[in-house]
């Protein structure tokens, strides 16, 4: 369909650990971070997108995949229609600017010996969006766009909060004018009358420029808020995804309603005492055989220990679960 | 309320920098009664953590305290450091935000459990390791006995919270002091976590004061709530009230900026501009410069909290405007 | 992301008791260090100038005499002034510190910033050249390589740059794998900037402090190096005022006329005490706030 801007399948990525001497020696078998095991996904034009998860579901990995900061070992991505992994070179850069990535850690993203302007106009520069003498104005037009005053771009990083360095993010993001943004958890790190700017200040920006956003997060009301489908990450693999609100009121998969019973919210409802799911979080380096929820899973059936899950649907909306369908 | 277990009454703390002496907890009046939960909400610079520790005096060598905290009747601030020690641990235990940070790396588990039973207890050999190994299975690590013998970085996050839980409860604390004790924590853990502080609330009758940033963590735990600004008490009351009603600018724009399940697309409340610089503060309400609802007279004098109720007290000269925003608050149909 | 603004507040304010007062200290130290090196590059440059008399001028009259007004480092037993020969002197200390430890600086910085980007193949190799390094000692190998190419300045600058580019390497190498880690770098690899881009516009910049400083170490045991090795006649030779070589000169002397000794040791400890104290103050300087 020529509205799905980026289509995902059988995306895998593991990770090896090197082999030290003493491993190949005695010839143990080496540890595997299965980050991504077959993820299957699509994005639509101008839509929010949201993946959800806890630490080590991959979810991070898969947004790096997907702008090619990693490389997947086995997959497809296809970037309106044309197999992303495949190109090389100018066609390469190409994409690069299509697709671009704000990251979370409003400390580190920037270099702390650029200034901003430098930061702003280097990408313009190196992908000749504007002729020389327009660069300036171009710097100036981004930052305000993203609310910053435009004498920001004299000065360094460290002078700024870490709200208004994300909005610097953004911005930079913004200077290759691409289709899609990855939001990699943006507001994870900021106070949360902080957050409320800057969802406001994406959401803003959606409408203004056509953006189709990728909203990376742990946190389900942002996700809810801000997302029109969304997909719930474990251990490597997409055990839930649809519309938002479908998804929210209408959970098909056992995690994703633990992962909204142990969402708190603002609700001071009766203060339940069970928790919400039990066991630790899982770790991609042993992944359980047939469903990997089935050691949490507080209606796992026997079937789930041995057999992986098949896909249920229900027109947009699909779950990987053996009693989905209940 | 009956006398209550930990009196707080004008706490000031100020810290000497190069910058010069910064007030970062100005005049913070707090009670805490038997068996109560409560929070304590702020963002960066609130002074919400310092204020905690405070409580124990553990402060940093340039920092100057005033003020009273009185714990069960005794003036701890008048105490010596020998006197307090006894206090610290024993009565008053404290968990913090990083267990990796706050467990000794290179001493297995077990060991770090039977030294505080043996510092406060006196208890050693077979009686402690027996009553550790009751530790660990009362904060909910399986296989207790054998998980003594662990190290630290062999656990996970959450299972580490947990044996920091154990180790700040092997005396028998009244009084538990958390710092952001999930805010590393994935959800599921989270919960996990609060579930089985409210759980240890109950069995052992103690009062947790729980520092944190995230409003729903206190509307799932707390039973009442103080909201922090740049070092003062902006709000403080029951939980449920403030959350449905809230009677300060600042509360109802926190409430405002987190997306609420029941109303989950409407706009997100936007502060503008981000917490003052603890170095330069006007007069007046602290919040006044980000504030919707700023008057002249907010900008002018020293606010303190007014009681609105027995047990509600707010700050806000305006809130009277604040409660009748048209805006619906938490719970209300909207 | 809770109270951070406390905490730094907090933890800079724990670091000084009293606000001015650490303020002041704070500027002695390379206050000292600065006018030290001034003193060093003054005599360096403009020797004839600060030199009261002609270092090879030999005063028959004036033989062993010890510190007074007229020699106020008094003189040698070949009648010249050690005041004069310990400022011409200078210039060659300098010349050695500089030669010796810029060539490794670049050398190092060039290897260590491909090596610890691309990592891998090379990674490993450099890894082996470093620990063949390492099992050596420095000083050893140097002179091992001197006593080869035969003694004289040119050759001890070949000698420690074959073996001193590694420790730069080796913090160019460390530092940039640091770097390449933090979002800045990957935001600039997903905005498709190449390799040579990265590595040098955005990467080196912050990789190479600690090599600064390190190398401002490396100037003063450059000092001690070249002075030693005049001092064993490996490095410059006589006539030629070097501090090392004055030194020896002094050493059949030292119970009868300390001077001569002490003065040039004394000159190579100031030296590098400045180069020390700058490299402190610009360790905290460069420090990324």
């Amino acid at each position: 369909m020529t509205d799905r801007l980026i289509e995902v399948r059988g995306l895998t990525k593991h990770f090896v650990r090197r082999r030290g001497l003493v491993a190949a020696l005695t010839g143990r078998k080496l540890p595997i971070v299965r980050a991504l095991n077959g993820v299957d996904l699509s994005v639509r034009r101008g839509e929010t997108l949201a993946i959800v998860g806890e630490s080590g579901c991959g979810k991070s990995t898969l947004a790096r995949c997907l702008i090619r900061l990693q490389e997947p070992d086995a997959g497809e991505v296809l970037f309106e229609g044309t197999d992303a992994l495949a190109l090389a070179g100018s066609s390469r850069r190409d994409f690069n600017r299509r697709v671009q990535m704000v990251f979370q850690d409003p400390y580190g993203s920037l270099n702390p010996r650029m200034t901003i302007g430098a930061q702003l106009a280097e990408p313009i520069r190196v992908h000749a969006l504007r002729l020389e003498g327009d660069v300036a104005e171009r710097v100036r037009q981004l930052l305000l766009m993203v609310g910053l005053p435009a004498d920001a771009a004299g000065r360094y990083p460290h002078a700024f909060s870490g709200g208004q360095r994300q909005r610097i993010g953004i911005a930079r993001a913004l200077a290759l004018e691409p289709q899609c943004l990855i939001a990699d958890e943006i507001v994870s790190a900021l106070d949360v009358s902080v957050q409320a700017q800057i969802i406001n200040l994406l959401i803003a920006l959606q409408l203004r420029l056509d953006l189709t956003i990728i909203f990376v997060s742990h946190d389900l009301r942002l996700v809810r808020y801000i997302a029109h489908r969304v997909a719930v990450m474990y251990l490597g693999r997409i055990v839930e995804a649809g519309p938002t609100e479908e998804v929210f009121t209408d959970p098909r998969h056992p995690y994703t309603a633990a992962l909204m019973a142990a969402a708190p919210s603002l609700e001071v409802a009766e203060r339940e005492v069970t928790e919400a799911v039990t066991g630790e979080l899982p770790s991609p380096l042993s992944i359980p055989p047939g469903c990997p929820f089935h050691p949490r899973c507080p209606r796992a059936v026997d079937r789930c220990r041995s057999v992986p899950p098949p896909d249920w649907r229900r027109g947009e909306h699909r779950a990987a679960c053996h009693l989905a369908g209940d | 309320m009956t006398r209550p277990l930990l009196a707080i009454r004008d706490l000031t703390v100020g810290f000497a920098t190069d910058a010069g002496p910064v007030t970062v907890v100005d005049g913070i009046d707090l009670d805490i009664g038997v068996g109560e939960v409560v929070g304590l909400v702020g963002e960066s610079g609130s002074g919400k953590s310092v204020t905690l520790r405070a409580i124990p005096r553990l402060l940093a060598r340039n920092a100057t305290l005033h003020g009273s905290v009185a714990w069960q009747g005794r003036e701890l601030t008048d105490l010596s450091e020998p006197e307090l020690r006894l206090v610290r641990g024993r009565e008053i235990a404290m968990i913090f935000q990083e267990p990796m940070a706050a467990l000794n790396p290179v001493l297995p588990i077990g060991l770090q459990i039977e030294e505080s039973l043996e510092t406060h207890l006196a208890l050693r050999g077979r009686a402690a390791r027996n009553r550790a190994a009751e530790l660990l299975a009362m904060v909910g690590i399986a296989d207790a006995k054998h998980r003594l013998s662990a190290f630290p970085h062999e656990f996970s996050g959450g299972m580490r919270q947990r044996v920091m839980i154990a180790i700040a409860l092997a005396a028998g604390p009244k009084l538990l002091l958390a710092d952001e004790p999930t805010t590393a924590l994935d959800v599921t853990i989270q919960d996990q976590i609060l579930k089985l502080l409210l759980r240890l609330r109950r069995e052992l009758e103690m009062s947790i004061i729980l520092v944190t940033h995230d409003l729903a963590v206190v509307a799932r735990s707390c039973d009442r709530v103080a909201v922090l600004y740049a070092g003062r008490i902006m709000e403080v009351g029951p939980v449920a009230e403030i959350l449905r009603r809230p009677a300060h600018a600042y509360t109802r724009g926190l409430i405002g900026a987190v997306p609420a399940s029941h109303r989950p697309r409407e706009t997100l409340t936007n502060i503008p501009g981000s917490p003052p610089s603890l170095l330069a503060l006007a007069d007046g309400c602290r919040f006044a410069p980000r504030c919707s609802f700023v008057e002249e007279a907010c900008r002018t004098g020293r606010l303190e909290p007014r009681p609105l109720t027995s047990d509600h007290l707010t700050s806000c000269l305006r809130a009277d405007a604040v409660l009748g925003a048209s805006r619906p608050a938490m719970g209300e149909p909207a | 992301m809770s109270d951070v603004a406390e905490r730094v507040v907090a933890e800079r304010g724990a670091a000084s008791g009293k606000a001015t007062s650490r303020r002041r200290t704070r500027l002695l130290a390379p206050a000292l260090g600065a006018l030290l090196l001034l003193l060093f590059l003054a005599c360096a440059l403009f020797p004839s100038h600060l030199a009261p008399y002609d270092p090879n001028h030999l005063d028959y009259l004036a033989l062993l005499k010890p510190p007074s007004l007229v020699h106020p480092f008094g003189t040698d037993n070949l009648g010249r002034d050690m005041l004069s020969r310990v400022v011409f002197a200078a210039s060659i200390d300098l010349q050695i510190a500089i030669f010796s430890t810029v060539l490794p600086l670049i050398c190092g910085t060039m290897i260590g910033a491909l090596v610890g980007y691309r990592g891998g193949f090379l990674d490993a190799l450099f890894g082996r050249l470093v620990d063949l390094s390492v099992t050596v000692p420095f000083l050893i190998l140097v002179i091992a390589i001197v006593a080869v190419l035969g003694p004289g300045l040119f050759n001890l600058y070949v000698a420690v740059s074959l073996v001193g580019w590694v420790p730069y390497a080796r913090l160019v190498r460390s530092e940039m794998m640091v770097q390449g880690k933090r979002d800045y770098a990957a935001a600039a690899r997903a905005m498709g900037f190449g390799t040579w881009r990265i590595v040098f516009r955005h990467l080196l910049p912050n990789a190479i402090t600690p090599t600064i400083v390190y190398w401002m170490t490396d100037l003063s045991l450059a000092v001690l190096l070249g002075s030693s090795l005049g001092y064993l006649g490996l490095g410059a030779q006589p006539p030629t005022a070097e501090w090392g070589v004055l030194i020896a000169d002094g050493k059949n002397f030292m119970t009868t006329a300390w001077w001569m000794s002490i003065f040039p040791g004394a000159a190579i400890v100031a030296a590098g005490l400045s180069f020390s104290l700058l490299g402190d103050a610009l360790a905290d300087w460069l420090r990324p706030k």
